[in-house]
């Protein structure tokens, strides 16, 4: 391989002076796959996936247990956040301040997130220091004390950090259009309110975390500079002795029911832009059509060479940002497209964009736009193991969605399969103009009139909260 | 199949390395005739190249009537070139796998590539297009104006603190126009733009010799050499207009600005010094520590002061260069400034006594050892995360090669970030952070009056 490389370069350099007048010819890509990574699982249930990386003297973990924001009520909507914020503010023997310092002198970073099926908490160390790190990770999962007075200052910060929030445009097309997508299940929640964050409390905390920590169904991800002996004992030092009770249960299935194209606005009074979200139910990602429907997605909105930008940003300048995305919870799918336009085009933004929509259902996509989108999607896949982080990420997400352990191994070899039949095909079942849960939060006064032509039934009024 | 064992063997090859500081970013480097300087770094772990070049122009060299002209630049040159249509750009480095992007600051552009190895001719091939021959349309150039017109709505105009943190502060930090007005322009300057202004931009400021290129990653260093050659020599280098003036005066005393924005829900206090040490200064490096001493995660001092102790605010940001550029990205005159989003309940003047308070033990104690230690250890730790990917290297490199004048400076600079003293730090706070140069930005939130 290096050598042919060689003899391309040199043939390039020996043409001098260098004919501009066409792209030069290259070799394909050389083939990448996900590092080998060995598994095991200690007794109490949790599974260990290690990585050796020695690029660089850093080691990165993450540690997923499953439960997470779908996993309680809407009237506690924001407690696992708060639970998994308040993780890294006490332990039996440590203050929050003295956890951040522990972590800045293993020279890394501590920190969990409440997402919606699991809380993940990341950290990272230099390499001879992942000793330190295990201790601090297994002290903040298994021995946390939620003290009262950070219960109560995390409380207080919330309503502080959501009323920051509702400043802005996107949060609040965030919070309607989850509502109105996941209807009736747990998912339709993605923000607190004032009422829950108020329900917030010392008890409520402890029993959530009684419920979803413990190490069945844990997945412990190491990738660094660490042999497996050494990740072995570390393991088993640190996790070998925690017990409990049975994981947390998966979120109900979303139900796939035909939806009826809805407008809901949100009056943002003074707004120079409308913010769009709109979007429809997808598919998961070991479905056979998923690799179509990516292609497809990808054709239309998922790069900056893609029809949406070209066209909606590019030629008519009506916004700075524009994309559509798949995006996956473990029981449900989203085929979602997000821009802010400026609020005198916002109804011919939306009616190009639907056009748009139109075009990548009826017609196939070019040779040209399909290899891009491939190439495009295989490059990143490249890019994305430059780091322990995305090595670390790239794991997470095979386990936690459930997909196949070859998953990105055959990955790359799976979107070239794809042909511009498939994709168009996969286009008009799954992305469906009818069935479009659109949002819009900009000022009503204006944008009421814009939006009218796009909807048969009313346009629904929602308030910050989404009802 | 050869191939993939071939990059699962060097995955496990590379040594790591030394303890104590950060491996070393072997590079070679070279200058064309034309001025043009090339850096050259080469690794296998992956099969992917970042090819970034930094252009010698920024926000800071504009003329007045031409504020925003910079970044409006960076937006023209994927507009289209000689052999490369407009869009062209994005789709032939898209069709190869590659990304790209570019950023506008003060004092440099920024532009990069990041391909899968095979495709560097391809990326090299578009910069030289568009280096040596852009294609400045004028329909382009109306609807970039109105794309970046659209940026600046968006991070500005439409977001909660956009125009303190974009607009205001630097404003009213700075009194020399060149380091006061914004990097993204005003509605007023590029409404009034001419096609004939943009094309004297292009050939004043996108000259070879005006340009550095760094290419890091899965590549061959003389075949690269060579490539490289083949594309950019035959540019010619361009004449150009004599760099503006940035010097700075001192600054006339302690001020107060009141403002009022109508977009956030929460109020803030924003606090700049102007004057930020230049890069390679002993205090650049006392300078950047303190400020993740006071600004940096939970342990930092004002986050405790101030979120939990207090707790009078809610998050805070801030450091060295801050919120004008990043700490290792100005060239003298920086600044040194913070922003704090804080209660409803509580005064601006609160929040002012607390951060004065803090700044003024620093500046009388220095830091503890173990803090000290434990703030280099945590800047090591980033540092070595900096060097990852070949992007990560790449922007170092250049960035010592056009701010420090030598690209072996990137590898020099963590030991002298290791060598920081508490002493350097308490006399840096007490010269540099004293209370009659602040300037405070009081922020109202809600409807204008």
């Amino acid at each position: 391989m290096i050598v042919s490389l060689l003899l391309l370069y040199a043939a390039l350099a020996a043409a001098a002076p260098v004919d501009m007048s066409q792209p030069p010819e290259v070799e394909p890509m050389r083939a990448v796959k996900l590092p080998p990574r060995c598994e095991w699982k200690l007794k109490n249930g949790m599974t260990v996936v290690l990585v050796e990386d020695k690029r660089v003297p850093l080691v990165t973990v993450r540690l997923a247990i499953p439960g997470g924001e779908a996993a309680i009520a809407a009237e506690d909507a924001g407690l696992i956040d708060a639970l998994a914020e308040l993780l890294t503010d006490g332990t039996a023997v440590k203050t929050s301040k003295q956890i951040a310092e522990s972590a800045e002198l293993f020279g890394g970073a501590l920190s969990a997130d409440a997402e919606p099926d699991l809380v993940v908490l990341r950290a990272s160390a230099l390499a001879g220091k992942a000793d330190a790190m295990a201790s601090l990770l297994a002290e903040v999962v298994r021995s946390p004390s939620f003290p009262e007075a950070e219960v109560a200052l995390r409380k207080a910060n919330m309503k502080e950090e959501l009323a920051a929030s509702r400043a802005e445009s996107d949060f609040l097309s965030g919070v309607t259009f989850y509502k109105k997508v996941f209807a009736g299940h747990p998912y339709a929640v993605t923000a607190p309110t004032d009422a829950s964050i108020e329900r917030i409390n010392r008890e409520r905390v402890v029993a959530a975390y009684r419920r979803l920590f413990t190490p069945s169904g844990a997945l412990l991800i190491i990738v660094g500079d660490i042999s497996r002996p050494d990740a072995e004992s570390l393991v088993i030092k640190n996790f070998g002795t925690w017990q409990g009770g049975p994981a947390a249960k998966d979120a109900p299935p979303v139900a796939s029911v035909k939806a009826e194209r809805r407008v809901y606005l949100l009056d943002r009074p003074k707004s120079s832009q409308i913010s769009f979200i709109l979007g429809n139910s997808a598919i998961r990602e070991d479905n056979p059509a998923y690799f179509d429907l990516l292609i497809a997605n990808q054709v239309l909105g998922g790069s900056f060479s893609s029809r949406l930008v070209r066209d909606i940003r590019e030629t008519k300048g009506y916004t700075y940002r524009i994309g559509s995305r798949l995006e996956h919870r473990l029981t449900g799918s989203l085929f979602k497209i997000r821009t802010p336009v400026r609020t005198e085009v916002a109804g011919q933004a939306l009616a190009a964009i639907l056009d748009h929509l139109d075009k990548i259902r009826k017609g196939e996509a070019t040779a040209e736009e399909i290899k891009q989108a491939k190439a495009y999607l295989a490059g990143s896949f490249a890019r994305s193991l430059e780091t322990q982080a995305g090595v670390a990420d790239a794991v997470l997400k095979i386990r936690a969605s459930r997909l196949p352990a070859d998953w990105y191994d055959a990955y790359v070899d799976r979107v070239q399969a794809v042909t511009a039949a498939g994709a168009k095909r996969a286009a008009e079942v799954f992305i469906r103009p009818d069935e479009l849960t659109i949002v819009a939060v900009g000022d009503a006064s204006k944008a009421a009139a814009l939006l009218s032509q796009f909807t048969k039934k009313p346009i629904v009024a929602v308030d910050q909260d989404g009802n | 199949m050869m191939k993939s064992l071939l990059l699962l063997a060097l995955w496990a090859a590379v040594p790591a390395g030394a303890a104590e500081t950060a491996p070393r970013v072997d590079f070679s480097s070279f200058t064309l005739p034309n001025g043009l300087r090339v850096i050259l770094s080469q690794d296998a772990c992956v099969p992917v190249v970042a090819m970034a070049m930094i252009v010698d122009v920024g926000g800071r060299h504009e003329a007045r009537g031409l504020s925003g002209f910079a970044h409006l630049f960076e937006h023209m040159m994927f507009e289209g070139s000689k052999h490369v249509p407009k869009g062209g750009f994005d789709q032939l480095l898209e069709s190869y796998g590659g990304d790209n992007n570019a950023s506008t600051h003060t004092d440099f552009t920024f532009y990069y590539e990041e391909v899968p190895s095979n495709a560097l001719p391809i990326a090299l091939w578009l910069d030289a297009d568009r280096v040596g021959a852009l294609d400045i349309a004028p329909e382009s150039v109306k609807n970039q104006i109105e794309v970046v017109k659209e940026e600046r709505r968006m991070r500005v105009d439409n977001e909660p603190y956009g125009s303190l943190l974009h607009v205001e502060m630097a404003s009213h930090t700075f009194s020399n126009w060149q380091n006061a007005h914004p990097t993204i322009g005003s509605f007023e300057d590029l409404d009034a733009a001419s096609l004939k202004d943009v094309r004297a931009f292009f050939e004043s400021y996108y000259s070879p010799d005006n340009i550095i290129m760094a290419i890091v990653g899965d590549i061959d260093p003389a075949q690269t050499r060579k490539l490289v050659e083949s594309y950019f020599t035959s540019m010619p280098a361009k004449a150009r207009t004599k760099a503006a003036d940035v010097t700075e005066p001192m600054p006339a005393g302690e001020r107060v600005i009141k403002l009022v924005d109508t977009h956030a829900k929460l109020p803030a206090l924003g606090f700049t010094w102007k004057g930020g040490p230049e890069r390679g200064a002993d205090d650049y490096y006392a300078m950047l520590l303190l400020g993740k001493a006071l600004f940096s995660g939970k342990s930092s001092r004002l986050y405790q002061k101030l979120v939990k102790e207090s707790p009078a605010a809610v998050s805070l940001d801030g450091g060295l260069g801050f919120p004008l550029s990043d700490a290792d990205e100005y060239k003298a005159p920086g600044a040194f400034g913070g922003f704090v989003v804080h209660k409803r309940e509580k005064t601006p003047s609160e929040i002012k006594m607390l951060v004065e308070a803090e700044i003024a033990k620093v500046a009388a104690e220095g830091l503890a050892p173990a803090e000290l230690e434990r703030i280099k250890t945590k800047f090591r730790s980033d540092w070595l995360r900096g060097q990852e990917t070949r992007l990560g290297r790449a922007q170092r490199l250049l960035y010592a090669t056009l701010l420090d004048g030598d690209p072996e400076a990137a590898n020099r600079e963590l030991p002298r970030f290791m060598a920081v003293t508490s002493g350097q730090i308490r006399s840096a706070a007490a010269a540099r952070l004293v209370p009659a140069a602040a300037t405070w930005f009081e922020l109202a939130a809600g409807e204008d009056k």
